[in-house]
């Protein structure tokens, strides 16, 4: 793609910030999605995202800040004239038009031809793998059909960007995983730049290009899943993504002196040592300093929790090797593998 | 573009720009509070003002010095509360009862005690006073086979015939906090050990208490400022409501009128905030909530079917007895056949009928457009202008029906309007359409909290404006809301006296008023005829709005998992 083409595609929000009723929800947000790209939304509930996902739709006004679409600043365009998509987790068909009707809805208000209408349908339902449910209405489908038929809706007027809010909430385990599947291949091959909120760690890390980490109305961190795991910059993402423990700095002074060679230079409280529990080994020993509370089985691993020198640490052990309760361990952890944390 | 899709097909057309929808909320709202402004907020304000102004225009309280020095009025006062009080204790103990019955019994012929609680809603309001006096009155039915007197006329008779109309109401607003109970408080309680007695005392009772406070304020509300009842069998039992009707109808005495009209607001102002408190306490009834299934119990359900006969079957009977006494050659002597009470001692014959069904279809029409674009603007507005426009639609409901009539008098008789309205439809319709307002916003209200956000967002993200979210969205889902309120107001304007029984005219009659004048001309078989007249066309229209309902709300309920 040449330069111009892609400066087109991008959505860029700047310096956001948005109150309601004097409360300040979103404080300067700034994100850039690249043409193509899938932005995922990562965050406990009320941290701001789902209001973040509304001000981009058009849906809300924001307080400061702008948001462009290919340097086009949308200020005062309503959502109807944004030409975006947006998938809701309710479903959110017009329950008295059929699966056809729903997905030619926003061709039939551009005034598109019932012959370009019918056809784009056709494309979509069968892109969607629901070709054979044209002529169906809504409360005839089961949740997953249902919400395909959304995604469909929302793909049919070739939309400059994918809204999507916590749109495989709804549905059953399975379901949720298959339909996960069927969007990411679907967006990869159509390329449209979408943006997901949702609260569900494993959905963001599957699905997403780059997962921006959201706390409190910040944007904590934005980075790829590995880096967002591998990698947190603060306390928030390291405890928030996945399971971590944190050991202050004192305390790695004292009993694990090998991680400090990586310490960014701050004061004594600053940072904090994230220690995954994959990258922490014990061993069974008798003058471990280390002690076993707790062994819980989670198929694949078994987690151990230890009380070492007063901090409960994690560690993922074979499950076949677990030791008990009680049992003394020493404890050995991979510089290599450990990270410095905003605290 | 993308690799995948084919966009070679069609085009994007720009999406057509329409006004700013801020104009279009602001042109739904003027309309309808116009509307409240001219026919509820000034008809009241010049109320209240001459009932505080001499004939000379002067400031004084001399009105109610006059109240409060006249020993008639005085008295009057003490039986509209002693009256109220005695009603609103039978209405609520027994409403409360017959309620219970629906729903935590296992009693047959459910179906028969909803159909007696109808009847006082879609009979005119004197058709249980007629009943009586057929049944009971000097010259009814078991005087004439037993020879028995009844003093009937005065307290006793005016109780009955009111508990007749406040039972049902209190059956409505107890049965909605029955219904909502949910099943697994039982259950919980069961598990727990709790005899079904405690249950009734900790579960029942407790969710139903803000409930039956708010029945019983509005059957005391509408009992004390009801004065068809205490007009027909009231006998020499004077009450404030006969006081009133005297004073304006009879002596033309509107500023006697006014000061009684200002007290009769103080206990619907009351029932007001009595019931916005409840409403704030009881909560909404959670989604989810399970069905009660009532465990067998015979010795409950004869008790309940006991009560609830002795509650229902005088309804049933003096309604039944009123139909029949409207065919009797000459009631209680010669009981047969005959169409001859079908022909009216009435200069206009059938025509206030006629002009009720006018009146009715009007009030219904324009009433439900004028809600509905009210409520829709509601839903934008915001701040200052929010509470106004709140405030003002639910204002009439502390206005009872007397009341308001007084004030279109007041207000329209003379003045800038009077031209227009004075002894038009046109006010007929207004007074019927605004005495209900209220009731009818709330419905509405809650109608279009049913509309689903995301479901028009999606529709507005799609390109949709406006004038399509209304129509595509807003509309399809408040279809259930927008019949029942039409109807509501249809049946509400048939059978209602109070308010119009002032604006009517010779010229311009009202099927209810008429029942009324047959009645006090004696002619109360003729009476009997014209009731059974009302009901049966508002009968019908009940049959076309639960038709019309079940129809809209199949939808509304099968896409409940859809949007």
């Amino acid at each position: 793609m040449d330069a111009v083409h892609a400066d087109a595609a991008k959505l860029s929000v700047d310096s956001l910030g948005k109150s309601f009723d004097g409360v300040a929800v979103l404080h300067d947000i700034s994100l850039q999605a690249q043409a193509g790209e899938f932005i995922c939304l990562l965050g406990p509930s009320g941290c701001g995202k789902t209001t973040l996902l509304r001000i981009i739709a058009g849906l809300e006004e924001p307080g400061t800040g702008t948001v462009r679409l290919g340097g086009r600043d949308l200020a005062g365009v309503p959502a109807r004239e944004r030409g975006f998509g947006i998938v809701f987790q309710s479903y959110s068909l017009f329950p008295y038009m059929t699966v056809a009707q729903n997905v030619g809805y926003g061709m039939r208000i551009r005034g598109a031809s019932g012959h370009a209408v019918s056809s784009r349908v056709d494309e979509l339902l069968g892109m969607t793998g629901m070709a054979g449910h044209a002529g169906r209405l809504p409360w005839q489908l089961s949740g997953g059909q249902q919400q395909r038929v959304a995604m469909a809706r929302a793909l049919a007027v070739n939309p400059a960007v994918l809204l999507l809010d916590e749109p495989f909430s709804a549905l059953d385990a399975r379901v949720r995983v298959q339909l996960r599947g069927e969007v990411h291949a679907l967006q990869r091959r159509l390329r449209i730049p979408t943006i997901m909120v949702t609260h569900d760690q494993e959905e963001a890390l599957v699905l997403a290009d780059r997962v921006a980490c959201m706390n409190e109305g910040r944007i904590e961190q934005v980075g790829t899943p590995r880096e967002i795991y591998a990698r947190p910059r603060t306390r928030f993402v390291a405890s928030f993504i996945g399971a971590a423990t944190l050991l202050d700095t004192t305390f790695v002074r004292e009993h694990a002196p090998a991680l400090l060679e990586d310490r960014p230079s701050g004061a004594e409280t600053a940072f904090e040592a994230c220690v995954r529990p994959e990258d922490v080994r014990l061993d069974v020993d008798p003058a471990g300093d280390a002690r076993v509370v707790d062994v819980q089985f989670l198929g694949s691993v078994a987690r151990v929790t230890a009380q070492w020198h007063g901090k409960s640490l994690l560690a993922d052990m074979h499950p076949s090797r677990t030791p008990a309760p009680g049992d003394a361990m020493s404890v050995w952890l991979d510089p290599s593998r450990s990270t410095w944390v905003a605290a | 573009m993308g690799s995948g899709v084919n966009t070679a097909t069609w085009s994007l057309a720009p999406v057509r720009r329409e006004g700013a929808w801020r104009a279009v909320f602001v042109a739904l709202a003027t309309l309808p509070l116009l509307g409240l402004l001219v026919f509820v907020a000034w008809p009241l304000a010049l109320i209240v003002l001459r009932s505080i102004t001499g004939d000379d225009h002067a400031w004084t309280f001399a009105r109610y010095a006059a109240l409060l020095g006249s020993p008639r009025i005085l008295q009057a006062g003490w039986h509209s509360l002693a009256m109220g009080a005695t009603v609103t204790a039978i209405s609520v103990s027994a409403g409360f009862a017959v309620a219970f019955a629906l729903h935590r019994s296992r009693l047959p012929g459910k179906a028969v005690m909803r159909f007696a609680l109808l009847l006082p809603i879609l009979s005119p309001s004197l058709v249980q006073a007629l009943g009586i006096i057929f049944l009971l009155g000097r010259a009814g039915l078991v005087h004439q086979v037993t020879g028995w007197n009844f003093d009937l006329y005065g307290f006793w008779g005016l109780v009955f015939a009111n508990a007749c109309y406040g039972l049902p109401q209190v059956v409505l607003i107890v049965s909605s906090s029955l219904a909502g109970t949910d099943r697994r408080y039982y259950d919980g309680a069961e598990v727990l050990g709790a005899s079904r007695w405690r249950q009734f005392l900790d579960i029942t009772l407790p969710q139903c208490r803000y409930a039956l406070v708010a029945a019983a304020f509005v059957v005391f509300t509408v009992t004390v400022t009801d004065f068809g009842n205490a007009i027909v069998i009231g006998g020499r039992y004077r009450v404030l409501a006969t006081e009133i009707y005297a004073a304006v109808a009879g002596q033309l005495d509107f500023g006697l009128g006014a000061a009684i009209g200002t007290v009769l607001l103080l206990p619907a102002v009351l029932s007001i905030a009595v019931e916005r408190m409840v409403a704030r306490r009881s909560g909404r009834v959670a989604d989810g909530a399970m069905v009660v299934q009532a465990p067998r119990n015979i010795a409950r359900d004869v008790g309940l079917g006991l009560v609830a006969f002795v509650a229902l079957a005088p309804i049933l009977a003096t309604t039944a007895i009123v139909v029949y006494a409207s065919f009797a050659r000459l009631w209680p002597y010669k009981l047969g056949v005959t169409l001859a009470n079908y022909h009216v001692n009435l200069a206009d014959g059938f025509a206030p009928i006629v002009t009720s069904l006018q009146v009715s279809l009007l009030a219904a029409l324009v009433g439900t457009a004028l809600l509905f674009s009210l409520a829709l603007a509601q839903r934008r507005m915001s701040g200052p202008l929010a509470a106004v426009s709140s405030f003002l639609a639910l204002l009439p409901a502390a206005v009872p029906g007397l009341v308001l009539g007084i004030g279109y008098l007041v207000a329209f008789n003379d003045g800038p309007l009077s031209g227009w309205l004075y002894g038009s439809i046109a006010i007929l319709v207004a007074c019927n359409f605004y005495h209900y307002h209220a009731q009818g916003y709330l419905a509405m209200v809650a109608g279009l909290r049913n509309v689903p956000a995301a479901l028009e967002e999606v529709a507005q993200c799609l390109g949709a404006g406006t004038a399509r979210r209304i129509g595509e969205v807003v509309l399809p889902y408040a279809a259930p809301t927008l019949a029942s309120v039409f109807f509501f107001l249809f049946m509400r304007s048939m059978v209602t006296l109070s308010g119009v029984v002032f604006l009517v005219t010779p010229a311009l009659n009202l099927a209810a008023v008429a029942v009324m004048q047959l009645d006090m001309n004696g002619s109360v078989s003729q009476a009997a005829a014209y009731a059974t007249c009302v009901m049966v066309v508002t009968g019908l229209a009940v049959a076309a709005m639960r038709l019309a309902a079940a129809r809209a709300s199949k939808m509304v309920k099968r896409s409940r998992h859809v949007a």
